[in-house]
């Protein structure tokens, strides 16, 4: 019985009662509480063996660890590179370009209503988990006058953890980085239309 | 030779590209070497940016071709690519931000996988004012001098804000891309030679 959770897909981890993985739940309630008003954070990377350390902590028991010692900068790192090293990212593989196509819209509405369409198609771990870190990074953005974090750096910082093509080979042009960024900047300023 | 006075300056190309921890200030290091104004405005980079700066010196026109890359992980493999050809790289770290210090030793190890060897490395500890301010460094500069040895690299302890250091670093850079070129054509100017030779005595 893979009790603790050691997989590595989202639906794999110990969850909350909410369907979001302690993980994911843990590190954003970290961040809530002491990295609000922090400058640069989920920006400032952390120091990599440590983050790594923490990762593997979490990986093979995530209700027990403690994050009291650790730098928001750790914390928030290991959310990001949890997300990154997920088998599926939060945005599953097999639906980047229709997400990527959409991102394509010049109507804003248009857009809007795409997205909520492929909302909907998400697993539900998926969809609890995104609109989690959606909420929380909206959050980190209405205190961007301290952190310096407004909705464009964090949705910069944030995309590449979440989104992921289905081919890692493929040489990705600046222009399809600007689209994943595009739509996470959507996502944040029209929260209420998505995560109601 | 006649007129050899009158012979425009050789053009020299170089790439130079740019890595480090995101928000070390690599984008604002370059707009303060090519603009010579601070930019605070904090935003993130995307993927990879570049700007060209010609510089001339007593004996050539350099032109550097400067690439700046986002130091957010998953772009990595994107900088990746963009190491190669490379004939300089700067690694750099915020003096006042130990992790960044602590991880330049795996950004090293990308560049080391990617770059051909020869390749000229600087390391730069960046916003100087900062700790000069606070008085107290994160990083010495004892230790930022160690490690650029240990990796035999430039190092240079700059602000990208007040501008400290920041052309002397370059122009260091430049000097050494100049010769180690100089160097390499050297070279293969001796190997053309042995090879003519050889193929005169008909062997």
């Amino acid at each position: 019985m893979s009790f603790q959770g050691s997989g590595t897909t989202l639906n794999d981890q110990v969850l909350t009662g909410d369907n979001v993985p302690v993980i994911v739940d843990r590190c954003i309630t970290h961040v809530e509480v002491h990295g609000l008003k922090e400058k640069g954070v989920y920006r400032t990377a952390g120091q990599s063996s440590r983050v790594q350390a923490l990762l593997d902590e979490f990986r093979r028991d995530a209700l027990s660890v403690s994050l009291n010692e650790y730098p928001v900068a750790e914390v928030a790192d290991t959310l990001k590179r949890f997300l990154r090293e997920l088998d599926d990212s939060v945005f599953e593989r097999i639906n980047y370009p229709a997400w990527i196509s959409a991102a394509g819209c010049t109507e804003l509405s248009r857009r809007l209503y795409s997205y909520e369409y492929y909302l909907k198609k998400m697993p539900s771990v998926h969809f609890n988990t995104l609109k989690r870190i959606i909420l929380h990074l909206h959050q980190v953005a209405e205190h961007c006058g301290v952190n310096k974090m407004p909705i464009t750096n964090l949705a910069s910082c944030f995309a590449p953890s979440l989104m992921r093509t289905n081919k890692d080979k493929v040489h990705l042009t600046g222009e399809v980085y600007s689209q994943e960024i595009k739509i996470i900047i959507d996502l944040l300023e029209n929260k209420d239309f998505f995560f109601h | 030779m006649q007129g050899e006075e009158a012979l425009p300056k050789p053009q020299r190309i170089f790439k130079v590209v740019f890595v480090g921890d995101s928000g070390v200030g690599k984008s604002s290091f370059l707009h303060q070497f090519c603009n010579h104004e601070f930019r605070g405005n904090f935003a993130a980079t995307i993927g990879v940016d570049f700007q060209v700066k010609t510089l001339e010196t007593k004996t050539s026109v350099v032109t550097l071709q400067l690439w700046d890359t986002a130091g957010q992980e998953r772009y990595r493999s994107m900088t990746k690519t963009y190491f190669r050809k490379a004939d300089g790289v700067i690694v750099m770290y915020d003096i006042n931000l130990e992790a960044s210090f602590t991880n330049v030793r795996n950004w090293m190890t990308s560049v080391q996988e990617q770059v051909e060897p020869g390749t000229v490395t600087m390391l730069v500890g960046n916003k100087l004012d900062t700790a000069e301010e606070a008085g107290t460094k994160a990083v010495k500069t004892k230790n930022g001098q160690e490690l650029a040895k240990s990796y035999e690299m430039l190092f240079y302890e700059v602000s990208a804000k007040t501008g400290a250091n920041v052309d002397d670093a370059m122009e260091d850079l430049t000097r050494l891309l100049q010769e180690k070129e100089d160097k390499k054509m050297e070279e293969v100017l001796q190997l053309t030679e042995i090879t003519t030779k050889k193929g005169c005595c008909g062997r």
